[in-house]
């Protein structure tokens, strides 16, 4: 199947490697297939591109790479409605902001995408009670930064 | 919009799947529990818009694919 792009052209893709989303991405309801494009290098970037729209894609990372300990728990309809036999199945990604302050990108560990790679199943799950941000920054400095402000701010 | 007046442990039924219940009322706070199928999620709106805007946010990402992950890669070293 080909998968069109723009910005790495078209790729002719396995239908067996799309990945179906069962609830859309938020904010992008009309598309619910993507595929994992691998980035360059030995980090854990990729990006998710939609089979849908040729100009959607999301730069995707593996959370541990900035909280080692990033832990997400599952309730029992998410583990269902990705077919996942145990938990401890799923894949983890965060989605990655990149602004034009390049000393602001950006991961959100509030809505990870949670992935079955056996049934090529996803989601974006909203951690209601974790106290993860939204706008978890990559650079250690914008991070404290980030941090010393919402605590001024719930202090308030 | 509806307005319905509720007390504390009356529900309302959105359609013939959404429950909707009032679970106790503080002063200026009111905990609320929602009983509804998978396929339809529930959000704090706040939580909700937060999240939808920083996704509109991430789908900008700017073409030049190489030069981003190495600008990520250097930012998680």
């Amino acid at each position: 199947m080909k998968v069109k792009t723009t910005r790495f052209g078209t790729l002719e893709t396995d239908e067996k490697k799309i990945i179906h989303f069962t609830q859309p991405i938020l904010g992008f309801s009309q598309c619910h297939r993507y595929i994992l494009i691998e980035g360059p290098g030995e980090g854990k970037i990729w990006w998710l591109q939609s089979c849908d729209r040729p100009e959607l894609a999301f730069i995707v990372m593996d959370p541990l790479q900035v909280v080692p300990d990033y832990e997400v728990r599952l309730d029992e309809s998410e583990v269902e409605d990705l077919h996942l036999e145990k938990a401890e199945e799923a894949c983890l990604l965060t989605i990655v902001v990149v602004p034009e302050d390049k000393s602001k990108i950006r991961t959100n560990l509030k809505a990870p995408i949670i992935y079955n790679p056996k049934t090529n199943l996803a989601k974006q799950v909203v951690l209601h009670e974790s106290d993860y941000a939204v706008q978890h920054f990559l650079t250690a400095a914008a991070e404290e930064a980030r941090v010393e402000t919402s605590d001024a701010s719930s202090d308030a | 919009m509806l307005v319905l007046t509720r007390k504390e442990n009356e529900s309302i039924m959105i359609g013939d799947t959404v429950e909707v219940k009032v679970l106790e009322v503080k002063e200026n706070q009111v905990r609320i529990g929602v009983v509804a199928p998978r396929e339809i999620t529930v959000h704090r709106m706040e939580v909700y818009l937060a999240i939808q805007r920083e996704n509109i946010e991430a789908a900008k990402a700017p073409a030049k694919t190489e030069e981003l992950h190495k600008l990520i890669q250097q930012q998680l070293k």
